[in-house]
Parts: C-alpha cells; sequence; structure tokens
C-alpha cells in the first residue's frame, strides 16, 4: 500500500498529503471536528459507491446476463442504482460541506491576519512596504481561497476515490489488478516529473504577468509625465518585450500539459489492453463480466491520478502564500499591554521621558533623550528634519517603544500602562492624516464613534470645519474619498483636529503640516490648534516659528539629540541653533536672490512699524537682533489679527484647566 | 464563491451520474438482448464504452460554454471601454504647424474656458500671457483652477472655448510631439519611474551628458543627495530600489524638467515638500537657471512665490489681479487676502 500513500501524496512525501505551509490551517479544521468527519465519511463513502457501483455490475454480467438469470440481472442492476444514487447524494453533501468549510477558513484566516496587523509596531510597517501587506491579504488570501474551494475538494475526492479504485480491482480479480498496475510506477515518475516542471513553468508564468502589471500600473499613475516627455515610445518598447516574455512562458506552460495528459492517457490505454490480454488468457468466458469490471475501475484509478496533477500547482501558489502569510502571523507584536496592565483613570498628562534612546534596526536615531512636560503645557518640538522629532513623538504615543530608558506618564511607564486606555487619552494629529473614505462628520467621528451629532457640529463649527464643508453641498455629510483626494490638506489637517478635539484626549501630539496650505486655511488651523492645545498636554511638532510660539518650552532636537531648550525669549537671545532657524526662514533673506530683486536689506527695517502690535510683545524682547525676527513672516502675530478677532495665543493658553469647553 | 460551488455540487454530480443510470439501462436491456442472442458481448462492450466517452464532451461542453461567454463578456467591455477613451486629436503630419526656430518661446492664455467633463466651468475666459525670459507665479485659493490652467499649455486637455498659445501658434495646430518637446513639466505630485536615476532625468533630453545633468541637480538642489547615493546617478530608484522622499522626488522632477531644456516650462508647485531653508537656496538659484524661458509656476507658498516677476491671482475661474507681487501686495486686493501678513513681509 505505500504506493497508494505516495500516489495521495503529490509531492511524493508520503506521510503529507497538503505541503506543510497549508497544514498551518490545521488549527481552523480542527476546531469543526464533526463537520471535517462528516465530509471526509462522505468522500468515502461517494468512492466506495463508485467503485462498488462497477462490482455490482460485474455480478450482473457474470450471473444475470452469462448464466441468462433474469432475476439477478434485475436484481443486481437496481442495486446498482441504489448505490449510484447514493454516491450522487453523498457528492452533493460533500461539496457544498467542503464550500462552507473553505470559506470558513478563508474568512477566518482574514480576520486573524487583519487582526494581527492592527496590533503590530509601526516598525513593521516602516520596514515593510504597504504593497507588500496589501498583498498578502489580497493575492495571497485568493490562493488559499482557490485552494480550499478548488484544490482541496479534488484532493479529497481523488485520495479517496485512489485507493477505492485500487482496492476494487483488486476484489474484482487480484491477477487482473496487477496487470492493470504494471503501468502504475511510469505513471507516478510522470506525474512527479509534470508536478515539478509545471509548478517552475507556473511561477514562471505568475511573475511575468506581475511584472507586465506592475508596468502598467506605474505608466498609468505617471502617464502626465509619460506623455510630456514624449516617452510613449520607449513605453510600448518595454511593454511589448514584457508582454512577450509573458506569452513565451505560458506557452511553456501550456507545452508541459500537452506531454503529460496524453501521455498518460497512453499508459491508460496500454493498462486496457494488459487487462483484456489477461483476463482473455485466464478467465473462462462466464467471467466476462470480471473483465469489463477491471476496465471500468481502471479509468477510476487513472482519473484521480490527472486531477491530483492538475491540482499540485495550485496546492503549490497556496503553499507559498500560506508560507507568506505565515510569516506575517509570525510576526512579533512587539507593542503590547502587559499581563498585569495598570489601567490608568483619568490622566493628569505629565509626560516625561528619561535617557531615551531609541534605533531602526541598527542605526540609533535618538541617542539619550531627556524631557519633561509638566501636565498641561506645550512642549513645541524643531530641528531640521530627519533630526529625531517625529520618532520622539512616536515614542511618546507608544508606537515605538524605546530601546533604552523610559517614557513615563504621571509617573507610570507606558509599556506598564494598558495600551487602549492610555491611546484612548491620547491624540495624535499627523502632518497628512489618513482620512478613510466615508463623511467628513464619520472621519471627525473616527475616534468617539459615540459621540452625538450636536457635538460633532459643535466641535465643527469650533475649529472652522463647517466652512470648509460649507464648500460641499452634502456640507459634513460630504463623501471623502479614500486618502482624503479633492480636500487640500489643511482641510485634512483641520479634519484631524477636529477628529482629536473630540475625542478629548489627556495628551496630545501634533505634527503641523509643512506645505501647500493656502493662507485662509493656515489662519483656521491656527484658531483650531489653540482650542485643542487648551488644558491639555501637549507634544508639536512645530515648522514654523509662528506654531512654536505657542509652547512653555521649545526643545532643539538634531542629529538624535537635544541641542537647545527654553523658551521662545530665551532661545533668540542668544546665538544658537534656535536663532539660526528662525532666521532660516525668514522671506527674502535666502542667500541672495530674493533679496537683490526685492531691493536691499533695509528694506526689511520698515517691517515692524508697518505692524502695530505684535503678538504679545514678543518681538521687541530679548536681545536677538531686531531686524532678522521682525523680516519672519509669523512674527507679527498671525493668528491675532488676520483671524479676525480670533483670541491671540502667544503661548499655551488656559492651563491646566477643565476641559469643558 | 459558496454559491459557486454551490452550483457546480448540484450540477456536476447529474453529469457525473448519468452515465452511471444509463449503463444501468443499457445493461438491463443490452443484457437481455444478450440472453435472447440478438447481441453479442461485444456489442454490449462497444455500447457502453463509447456511453462513458459522451462524457467529457457533455462535461466539459458546459464548462467551455460558460468559460466562453465569460470571456465574450470581457472582451465586450474590453473593447467598449477602448471606443469610449477620447483621443486627444492631433493635426496631421502635414499640416502641422511648426514652432519659430529659436530658442525661447512666450505662452499665452487668450479667454480660456475649461470644464471636466460632467463638471461645472473651472476657468472661464482666462487672459495671460508670460514673455520669454518672464517668470509669472499663478496664486489663488485650493481649487481655485491653477493646476487645470497649467495642464493646458502641455495639452494634458484642450480647453472647451478660446485658445492656448505658444509662439503664437495655437497648442491644437501643432504636433503633438512638437508641444510636448517644447514644453516641459514639473507636476504636483512628482512622478519617477522604477528605474535608474539617470535614465528618470534622460526623459526629456536623451543625449544630454553627466555635466549637464549635474548642473540641473545643482540648480534643483539635489546634487548633493545624489553624490550620496551607493550608486550615485545609476541607483535604481521607485519600488525595487531606493526609496526617495516627497522632497527629494519633487527636486529630481525638477532637475529632470531643467535638463529637458525647453523653451516653456510648467512648474505646478514644485518645491511644495522642501524644507522651508533649502527651498531659499534652490530658489536663489533657480533664477539665473530659468533665464530665457517663459516659466508658469503655480504655488501656495510665498517662499516660492520669490521666483516670480509677476503674479496673476485665479478666483472664480479669472484672472482678478496681475502684476508685480510688490505691487499687489500694497494694492491690498485679493493677492493680500491670500497671504496675509506674509504679503507684508513678501514686501520687505
Amino acid at each position: 500500500m505505500s504506493a497508494l500513500t505516495e500516489l495521495a501524496a503529490p509531492d511524493g512525501s508520503p506521510r503529507a498529503p497538503v505541503p506543510t505551509g497549508l497544514l498551518s490551517l490545521r488549527r481552523f479544521v480542527a476546531q469543526r471536528p464533526l463537520w471535517v468527519a462528516g465530509v471526509l465519511a462522505c468522500a468515502i463513502g461517494e468512492a466506495l459507491a463508485q467503485t462498488g457501483s462497477w462490482l455490482l455490475v460485474r455480478v450482473a454480467i457474470n450471473n444475470g446476463i452469462a448464466r441468462r438469470n433474469m432475476a439477478t440481472l434485475d436484481l443486481a442492476l437496481a442495486a446498482f442504482v441504489a448505490v449510484s444514487v447514493s454516491g450522487f447524494v453523498l457528492y452533493g453533501i460533500m461539496t457544498r460541506g467542503m464550500a462552507r468549510l473553505g470559506q470558513d477558513i478563508v474568512v477566518g484566516l482574514r480576520r486573524e491576519l487583519f487582526d494581527h496587523l492592527t496590533t503590530l509596531s509601526l516598525r513593521y510597517f516602516s520596514e515593510q512596504r504597504a504593497g507588500w501587506i496589501i498583498a498578502r491579504l489580497t493575492s495571497d488570501m485568493d490562493a488559499i481561497s482557490d485552494v480550499l474551494s478548488e484544490g482541496l475538494p479534488t484532493l479529497v475526492t481523488s485520495c479517496a476515490l485512489l485507493p477505492a479504485a485500487v482496492l476494487a480491482l483488486i476484489i474484482n480479480d487480484w491477477r487482473l489488478g496487477l496487470a492493470a498496475l504494471v503501468v502504475l510506477p511510469p505513471a507516478l515518475v510522470l506525474s512527479r516529473w509534470f508536478q515539478r516542471a509545471s509548478t517552475r513553468a507556473q511561477l514562471d508564468v505568475r511573475n511575468r504577468i506581475a511584472v507586465v502589471t506592475a508596468h502598467v500600473a506605474e505608466s498609468v499613475a505617471g502617464m502626465v509625465i509619460v506623455q510630456s516627455f514624449r516617452r510613449q515610445r520607449a513605453f510600448r518598447g518595454r511593454f511589448d518585450e514584457l508582454n512577450d516574455a509573458n506569452r513565451r512562458a505560458n506557452v511553456h506552460a501550456q507545452r508541459i500539459v500537452s506531454v503529460f495528459f496524453p501521455s498518460i492517457e497512453l499508459l491508460g490505454v496500454i493498462s486496457t489492453v494488459a487487462v483484456l490480454a489477461v483476463g482473455a488468457h485466464l478467465l473462462p468466458s462466464n467471467q466476462i463480466g470480471t473483465i469489463a469490471a477491471a476496465y471500468f475501475l481502471l479509468s477510476l484509478a487513472f482519473q484521480p491520478l490527472q486531477s491530483l496533477s492538475e491540482v499540485y500547482s495550485q496546492l503549490q501558489s497556496g503553499q507559498a502564500a500560506m508560507t507568506k502569510i505565515g510569516s506575517v502571523l509570525d510576526e512579533d507584536v512587539e507593542i503590547s499591554s502587559p499581563a498585569e496592565a495598570i489601567v490608568p483613570g483619568r490622566l493628569n498628562g505629565h509626560l516625561r521621558l528619561d535617557r531615551v534612546r531609541f534605533a531602526y534596526g541598527d542605526h540609533e536615531v535618538l541617542h539619550g533623550i531627556d524631557l519633561t512636560v509638566p501636565a498641561g503645557s506645550c512642549c513645541a518640538i524643531v530641528g531640521e528634519s530627519g533630526g529625531g522629532k517625529s520618532t520622539l513623538a512616536k515614542l511618546v504615543a507608544r508606537f515605538y517603544d524605546p530601546s533604552v530608558g523610559a517614557v513615563t506618564v504621571d509617573g507610570l511607564d507606558l509599556r506598564e500602562l494598558d495600551l487602549r486606555a492610555y491611546r484612548r487619552q491620547l491624540g495624535v494629529v499627523l502632518q497628512d492624516q489618513f482620512l478613510f473614505s466615508g463623511t467628513i462628520a464619520d472621519n471627525v467621528r473616527f475616534a468617539a464613534p459615540e459621540a452625538s451629532d450636536a457635538e460633532l457640529e459643535r466641535i465643527c463649527g469650533l475649529v472652522g470645519l463647517d466652512r470648509v464643508a460649507a464648500r460641499f453641498p452634502d456640507g459634513l455629510r460630504h463623501q471623502i474619498r479614500e486618502g482624503g483626494s479633492g480636500l487640500s490638506a489643511g482641510e485634512r489637517q483641520l479634519i484631524s483636529i477636529a477628529r482629536a478635539l473630540l475625542a478629548d484626549p489627556r495628551v496630545l501630539i501634533f505634527d503641523e503640516a509643512t506645505s501647500n496650505i493656502d493662507r485662509p486655511t493656515e489662519l483656521l488651523i491656527e484658531r483650531a490648534l489653540d482650542r485643542l492645545l487648551r488644558g491639555r498636554t501637549s507634544l508639536i511638532i512645530a515648522h514654523r516659528i509662528a506654531t512654536a510660539r505657542r509652547a512653555d518650552q521649545i526643545i532643539v532636537v538634531e542629529r538624535g539629540t537635544i541641542v537647545q531648550r527654553g523658551t521662545e525669549r530665551e532661545l533668540l537671545a542668544v546665538d544658537g541653533p534656535f536663532r539660526r532657524l528662525a532666521a532660516a526662514h525668514v522671506i527674502g533673506a535666502g542667500p541672495d536672490g530674493a533679496a537683490e530683486r526685492r531691493g536691499d536689506g533695509s528694506d526689511r527695517a520698515a517691517g515692524p512699524p508697518r505692524r502695530p502690535d505684535a503678538s504679545g510683545g514678543h518681538a521687541g524682547a530679548g536681545g536677538h537682533p531686531p531686524a532678522r525676527h521682525a523680516g519672519h513672516p509669523s512674527a507679527r502675530g498671525r493668528a491675532g489679527g488676520a483671524a479676525g478677532g480670533g483670541h491671540r495665543a502667544p503661548s499655551c493658553p488656559e492651563r491646566p484647566g477643565p476641559l469643558s469647553e | 464563491m459558496i454559491r459557486q460551488a454551490r452550483v457546480e455540487a448540484s450540477h456536476l454530480p447529474p453529469v457525473f451520474y448519468l452515465p452511471s443510470l444509463s449503463v444501468a439501462v443499457v445493461l438491463l436491456l443490452g443484457g437481455r438482448a444478450v440472453i435472447d442472442g440478438s447481441l453479442t458481448y461485444g456489442d454490449l462492450a462497444l455500447f457502453i464504452q463509447l456511453l462513458l466517452q459522451i462524457v467529457w464532451p457533455l462535461e466539459a461542453m458546459g464548462l467551455i460554454l460558460d468559460l466562453g461567454q465569460r470571456a465574450l463578456a470581457s472582451a465586450g467591455r474590453a473593447f467598449a471601454w477602448l471606443e469610449r477613451i477620447p483621443l486627444l486629436p492631433e493635426a496631421p503630419a502635414e499640416r502641422a504647424a511648426t514652432l519659430p526656430p529659436d530658442v525661447s518661446a512666450s505662452v499665452a492664455f487668450d479667454a480660456v474656458h475649461f470644464a471636466y467633463p460632467g463638471g461645472s466651468e473651472v476657468l472661464c475666459g482666462v487672459r495671460l500671457e508670460v514673455e520669454p525670459d518672464e517668470i509669472v507665479a499663478v496664486c489663488g485659493r485650493t481649487g481655485s483652477g491653477k493646476s487645470t490652467l497649467l495642464s493646458l499649455v502641455a495639452r494634458h486637455y484642450d480647453p472647451t472655448a478660446g485658445a492656448v498659445r505658444i509662439a503664437g501658434v495655437d497648442t491644437r495646430a501643432l504636433a503633438l510631439a512638437e508641444l510636448r518637446g517644447a514644453v516641459s513639466v514639473v507636476t504636483q505630485r512628482p512622478v519617477l519611474f522604477s528605474e535608474t536615476l539617470r535614465a528618470n532625468l534622460l526623459a526629456g533630453r536623451p543625449d544630454a551628458d553627466d555635466d549637464a545633468i549635474t548642473r540641473a541637480l545643482e540648480l534643483a538642489g539635489v546634487a548633493e543627495f545624489v553624490a550620496s547615493l551607493p550608486d550615485g546617478l545609476d541607483t535604481l530608484i521607485g519600488e525595487r530600489g531606493v526609496n526617495l522622499s516627497g522632497g527629494q522626488r519633487q527636486r529630481v522632477a525638477l532637475a529632470r524638467a531643467l535638463l529637458a531644456d525647453a523653451p516653456v516650462l510648467i512648474l505646478d508647485d514644485p518645491l511644495s515638500a522642501v524644507d522651508t531653508e533649502l527651498e531659499h537656496e534652490i530658489v536663489a538659484g533657480l533664477r539665473g537657471g530659468l533665464r530665457g524661458r517663459a516659466v508658469l509656476l503655480a504655488t501656495q507658498r510665498l517662499s516660492t512665490l520669490a521666483l516670480a516677476n509677476r503674479v496673476a491671482v485665479l478666483e472664480g475661474g479669472r484672472v482678478v489681479e496681475e502684476g508685480a507681487p510688490e505691487a499687489l501686495i500694497e494694492r491690498d486686493g485679493p493677492f493680500a487676502g491670500l497671504f496675509g501678513e506674509d504679503a507684508v513681509v513678501g514686501a520687505d
């Protein structure tokens, strides 16, 4: 029987009918033992019915026709019909059960994968491309689904049918059976060759079509540039090349198929001839039914051989898909709540970073950060891009854990806190916050789904989002497309401010948008930000000095360390990195061009007088060079004047106050 | 999927078992005939065999008909799609106008109207001219039609009324290749392809030498970065290569457009993702690099605006204000409204 088990195993390893990656799906199967047992029983019953019916044909011929016994003939045929019909019923039950089981597994696996993804540390997402992860949830899941809905039923029926047919052949007449099975060894060798060659060929085909698709996707996405730079011909040439490679791969794959299946047929014919020849010599003429039965059973033995070869490449790709999905599932959840997590009550929000170091892989980006942000106060982080500002903020949000040192809130290490409870009191407004498809209102409500409509509208009014929404006929019910295209960066940021405000967090992280914001929207954002900061501990990554001015303390982060800290006044008073940064923002103070065209620097002195009373008298104060500071676009308290009566907020207003606004 | 499986489950077995049942009938009737002596065993076996051979075609026929139907439906969709795509009408080669051979060219929008298909009018009668050796910035709120206006120059769209002229020639009269050779574009979202940096840069001028490339990279403020790459210009970028940041992509795209050395340059917010500090350096160097060309620039940033000789403010699909930035600020009109107190600073 070892030959049989081997046949049942398409990859040739005796006790592994399904490749190992797919075996990890066992746990889903194990959850439904009765289902599985039922389905398997049906499959075996169906295989026995199919093969057994031909033994009844033998009876009908040998005992009925050959002995001229009509009653036996009728009886045997009645039994044949009964057995066939019950086989038919069993087959129906089995395929339905299998479809259910397969789809249950797919849904379960997809859910498990998605759940797992949402718990993974951001480190994983920064190291892994989004496309790669999405492919696991889509094309790989499809491959598994194919295996389960098509491959698995074929696998099960074939695995049941083959031994049953061989068994029936032996029972029918062992000598005829042996004659029939003479071709089995070459058939096995041939199948093995086919499985290997066709897997390789299929893989090649898939890779080639993937490259074609990628090329199309890139061309479509970059069509403006393809056309503008007249690169149509070059792109078409490359496309033809890739397409042709794909065609060749397909032809090769088909050639393998066209060799294998006729060869198996030929072996079937040889086997038939052997059965007939042996039968004619060995059996008396009244045993003609035995020969007939052997003849028909033979085809039942060859049929699974072909089916198994057909599903083999499908199993292989399912296997590959499962291995990749498994690599995601095996990824450690770095950031999680400890077993006995502290569930904090309402936080005061006293933040502390204690000698914090952090590395992405081997590359350390923060080298010992010490920082205290008292409850309710506001700390601005400034510095050139790539200095580690966002990483620092992400540690506070516990998107990462520090490699050395600790981040604490109210004296509690973040790693000891219940992650969900902490994040519920944490608000994050990113530079370009991701918006989900849905209405503007849905997106605002994202962090506080239970908020009432009235509350929602109040918040939107507070941040001025109602004015933005007025641009659309549906107002706040305007459907935004995924990613928020159709809205400007500034409008997207307003939405995320409203989102954070509605969630009413205790600790806030705000990453100021750098680009593409028109002035009126910028003013709205500044006002909204003042609202948002009130009464919360906040960490702002500031790109403009006007924003930094809101803070109680400013830290300058460069190359992973805090190089300067203090209030705006203190920092501007000394010649240091902050002053350099502030000066760099001055319009027209670029090395030459702008100043040259707009007249010389002397003009700048004319700035301050035109601006009566700046923001809280910051401008004139301190020993910093007035010309430089005055030239700064935001030195004039943007929030105050242009917002038309909005409150002026040189620093975080009203703290630490109740959140009763 | 379940439904499909169920359909198969209820359809296939009858086909499977039909032969079994007909075998029963054949045996029943044929068996009697053999007993009668009117039929031989051989005839009976032949009959059964032929019967079984009918099975596969029966099974396959349904399957193939189904496949064929699906293929026909897909092909129908594909062809319908191909037919629906409007082609950009191009002047036939023999009748196409040509641009004057000198390297400079002006751009003129002559009462240009434009509406996206099915949408309301975005531009309603824009008049604007850009002389050779002039940098004109287009400002306006988000959605005011800046990008749309810019996209008309290289004929990414055609105006619904009015005309866009380059060196006095209607763009629609020019061969597309000639037009696009004369206009170099930096799009709002920089597009680079998954190939080497060099291949990307050479898109507009395949014969440029390394010196020219380096000069363009320097003007775009990205030379230092490229030099820091392990393979320099031969670094593979994109999906399978080095991932560039938004600002780096923008600067490479700018370098590509500069390298093309076209008389008309369209810059759609080309430095929006670049650090302010770096932006100042680039802007300062760029003015010299743009000399002699007609440049149309859209931007939200005052700092990028510093490049322009003249500003046109778009509002409600029209140019509502036009002039030197310094003059516009004094006027306290729409431009001053757009840039708030920043504008005051800009006048320093």
